[in-house]
This record gives C-alpha cells, structure tokens and sequence, in this order.
C-alpha cells in the first residue's frame, strides 16, 4: 500500500525540483570556490539566479494555488455555465513538456560539454584573430618568441599572448597564470572571462535539475496510471507543466543572460589582448624587417652566383660550337 | 553566438593587407609576413593589383591556385602598352607552360617568359620596383612583404631578380601557346 501524498503533492513536486536545482547550484559551485567565495560569486551572478530561482518561486506558487487559478480562469467551463471536466489531458500535455524539456537538456549537454576546454580554445582562437589583425601570423609570433630575449618574453604582454595561445603547453595550463603575471586590469578581465565560461558548468548541472524536474513529472504520471489519483487535471500535474515551463524559460533566459556576458567579457579581453599585441608588435616587426634583410641577402647571393654559373656554361657552349680557325 | 570559434575570413585579411598597402603610400614602407597558400594569393592579388609598370616573377609555374589571371591581366591593362611583364618559372616539364599555369595559353608580347633549369631556393614578386615578396620557404608559402621600398631592400631584389633573369633560359612564343593547340 503506497502512503497518501494527496496531502502534500501541490508541493511537493515543485519543491523536489527546487531542491534539486539549488543543490546542484552549491555542488556545481565547488570547483569555482578556488576562484573566489561562493557567496562572491553568487553575488555577480544575481541576475541569472534570481531568474532561475524566481521561475521556481512561481512554479511553487502556483502550484499551491492551482485549484484557484483554473477555477478563477474557467478553465474547465463550457458554454451555458456547465461544469464540465477538460477535455485536455494534462498527461498528454507534461508528456509533451517533458519531451521539449528532453531537448532542451540534450542540446545543453552538447552546447556546455568540456567547459574548460572551449574556454582555452576560444581564448586562443581570440589570440589568434586579434593577432592577424595587425597582420602577424602565429606562425612568426612563435619564430620570434623562440629567438626572443629573456627580459622581453618575461614580459606581461609576452606571457599573455604566449599563454593564450598556447596555454595548456606554453607555461603549464591555465592554473598556473596568477595575478602576478599581469597588471590588475588585464588580470580583471582575463578572471571575467574565464568565470563567465567557466560558468557553464554551473548552468549545466542546472540542466541536471531539469533532467530531476522530467523525472519527478514521469511519478506523476505513475501514480496517475495506477489509479491514485483518478482526474485529468490535478493540480499536482498542473503544478509540474508550469513548473517545466518555467525551468525551461529560466534555463533559457540565464543561457542568454551567460552568452551576452560573455559577450562582454570577451569584447573587453580582446581589447586586453589587443594591447598586448600592439606592445609585442614593434619588436616582432623589427624581428620580420632584419629576418627579410637577411633572406634577400642570401637569396641575392645564391642569384649572383647561379647568373654567374649560367654565363661560364654559356660561354663554354659558345666556345664548343664557334668553328676553329686554321 | 560568442561561444563559437572566430576565424578571420579571406576578405578581411585582405582588406588588413590593403590597409598595409595604404600606409606605404602614406608614411614608411610596410613589412610583414604570410604563411599558406590562401594567404599568399590574397597578397599577391594585391601586390599586383597596386602595379602599374613592371612586374618580375619568379615562380613555380604561375599556378593558378596562387595567381589569379584575372589580376595579370588587369595589370596588363593599366599598364597599357608601356606595361612590362617578366617571368621566369623554374618548376615547367620541358619547355611548355602546364595547364595548371596562369599564363596557359598567353600570348602577349607584354609578357616575357624564361625559364630556369632547376629549381631556385626562393621564389620572388616584385612589383613596380617597389613591392617585394620573398617566398623563402615554398612548400608552405611562407614568405616576407614588403609594400613602398623603392631604394634599399628595392634595388637589391631588382638586381637580384636581373641575375636570375640572366640565368634564365628563352622559351619560345610557340612553346607558349603549344597546349592551347
């Protein structure tokens, strides 16, 4: 014999998923205590929080309100005044909700997968771009650096570029940058950008709630089918769809609300990074102007020479051919 | 999305190689590199799209690929009929222009072609005396630009270019145009 939940449904499967997400907030937040507090960091990123937490404080809400929110809107009135029982099937329609819930789940998992690595791709990919705008090849930037001096590779410039581009061989991997390597506001910005990506763990195990959500709508559907509770439109299950609905315009919202800041950070480290390189840029240009000296000079020899070679044979064909004079 | 990966589209490399080129006329002469061979066409189509004399050549075999005809002949077209082309290839079978080659079935008297018997260490384009590409490494098209040098680094790849071109060997008017037949 199941125990009656009736008692304790209109909240409970809102709560579940509440806890779920909150919980996986605090575990998804471990790896960046190492950054900074938990509380800091939740502290920059109240906006997409609170977005999250206030779908769920809604879905809660209404949950526990469902009898009176589908009485006051006439959800189930047909013409004439007639109570009649809806014809829609709330089944039918968290069936439907939890299979979009399914792909947005997938599609975040795919989107959020190796956080960390997309960061350090993406900071050298930047590197790479910002540095072709002023026309030097990576190529050339990593000819240089192996002929560079000490002093100038030691420099925060040097060691920005050389890192991004690089960072999991240049100087051991993002872990070991530290705010001594750089000036405090490329420090700043450099830290920003890499929360913001880092982030992404965060929303993904968020996602992990979602999949916790979709899991507490399939019990409800068990106890549907067993007969617990025999209606179309109990506010348990019509507290789950809003729920769902919920979570998937709060999991939207912070995925946009995390990719505009990104955006930003990123626009911000790339004029880091551009400066960087504009200080980097006249000693790599002076390395490229005496490395194309040097070349024409031995290409120039090697011309010389073989023009010279090419006469000699010319001149002995010439002496072969020329009759002999008696 | 910014998550995606940025890559640096041809046509905005090219237009970073205009802006080099605009400086050079502005102020000092301009010098960079280039790496692969998507890099080195969009170059030498700017190179030779700025020349309105002369252009020397050292080349492979003008492949297509690399050199664009629709350049050459433009340039052919500023120039008029003072225009001044000299090329000389040093990686032909024999003593025919292969159909992969730019120049394939040219016949201008403009354009003066030589060959060398085995191939040079480097290949070179020099434009108007003043645009200089020095291809050092050829298998990867890595090679040094340099836009608005008439003396100095100028006259030194002329002459160097006047010594391979006395190396050279003539290839006919009818060795030309043999495949378009």
């Amino acid at each position: 014999m199941l125990p009656d939940f009736t008692q304790f449904n209109a909240l409970l499967s809102p709560l579940g998923i509440a806890v779920a997400i909150v919980g996986a907030l605090g575990l998804g937040s471990v790896p960046l205590l190492r950054y900074k507090g938990f509380l800091v960091w939740l502290g920059d990123r109240i906006a997409p929080v609170s977005i999250v937490l206030g779908c769920f404080l809604v879905g809660v809400i209404v949950a526990q309100f469902s009898g009176e929110i589908v009485n006051y809107f006439h959800l189930w009135r047909g013409e004439n005044n007639v109570v009649i029982k809806p014809s829609i099937s709330a089944a039918d329609l968290l069936v439907n909700l939890l299979t979009i819930s399914a792909l947005t789940a997938s599609a975040g998992f795919a989107y959020l997968c190796l956080p960390t690595d997309r960061m350090e791709m993406r900071l050298s990919s930047i590197t790479k771009t910002v540095l072709l705008e002023l026309l030097i090849e990576v190529k050339q930037f990593d000819d240089w650096y192996d002929q560079a001096p000490s002093a100038e590779k030691m420099t925060p410039a040097c060691k920005l570029i050389n890192g991004l581009l690089s960072p999991r061989l240049a100087i051991g991997g993002w872990d070991s940058l530290s705010s001594t390597d750089f000036d405090t506001r490329t420090w700043r910005k450099l830290s920003k950008f890499v929360d913001n990506h880092l982030d992404d763990s965060w929303v993904r195990l968020s996602l992990w709630g979602l999949l916790v959500g979709m899991l507490m709508g399939f019990i409800c559907l068990f106890f549907r089918y067993f007969g617990l509770h025999d209606f179309i439109f109990h506010p348990v299950e019509f507290g789950v769809v809003i729920t769902l609905l919920l979570l998937n315009l709060g999991i939207g919202s912070l995925l946009i609300s995390l990719a505009f800041g990104a955006h930003r950070g990123e626009v911000d480290l790339r004029h880091e990074i551009k400066t960087s390189v504009q200080n980097l840029a006249p000693h790599i240009n002076v390395y490229m102007t005496v490395r194309r000296n040097v070349e024409i000079e031995e290409v120039a020899v090697k011309a010389r020479d073989l023009s010279v070679k090419r006469n000699e044979e010319r001149a002995q064909e010439q002496g072969l051919s020329r009759p002999r004079r008696r | 999305m910014s998550f995606m990966t940025i890559t640096i589209d041809l046509r905005a490399y090219k237009a970073m190689v205009l802006e080099k080129l605009r400086l050079s006329q502005t102020g000092a002469p301009q010098v960079f590199e280039n790496s692969g061979p998507d890099h080195a066409r969009v170059v030498l189509s700017v190179l030779v799209g700025d020349c309105h004399k002369t252009l020397d050549i050292v080349s492979g075999d003008l492949v297509r690929d690399v050199w664009s005809a629709q350049s050459i002949r433009e340039f052919l077209a500023r120039g008029g009929e003072s225009a001044r082309m000299r090329v000389l290839l040093d990686d032909i079978p024999g003593d025919t222009i292969p159909k992969s080659s730019a120049l394939f079935g040219w016949s201008d008297p403009r354009i003066h072609v030589k060959r060398l018997r085995n191939p040079f260490v480097a290949h070179l384009c020099i434009g108007d005396k003043k645009h200089i590409r020095l291809e050092y490494k050829k298998s990867t098209c890595e090679a040094s630009i340099t836009f608005g040098e008439e003396n100095g680094v100028g006259n030194s790849a002329s002459e160097m270019f006047n010594n391979l071109w006395n190396a050279g060997d003539e290839i006919g008017a009818s060795e030309r145009v043999a495949e378009a037949v």
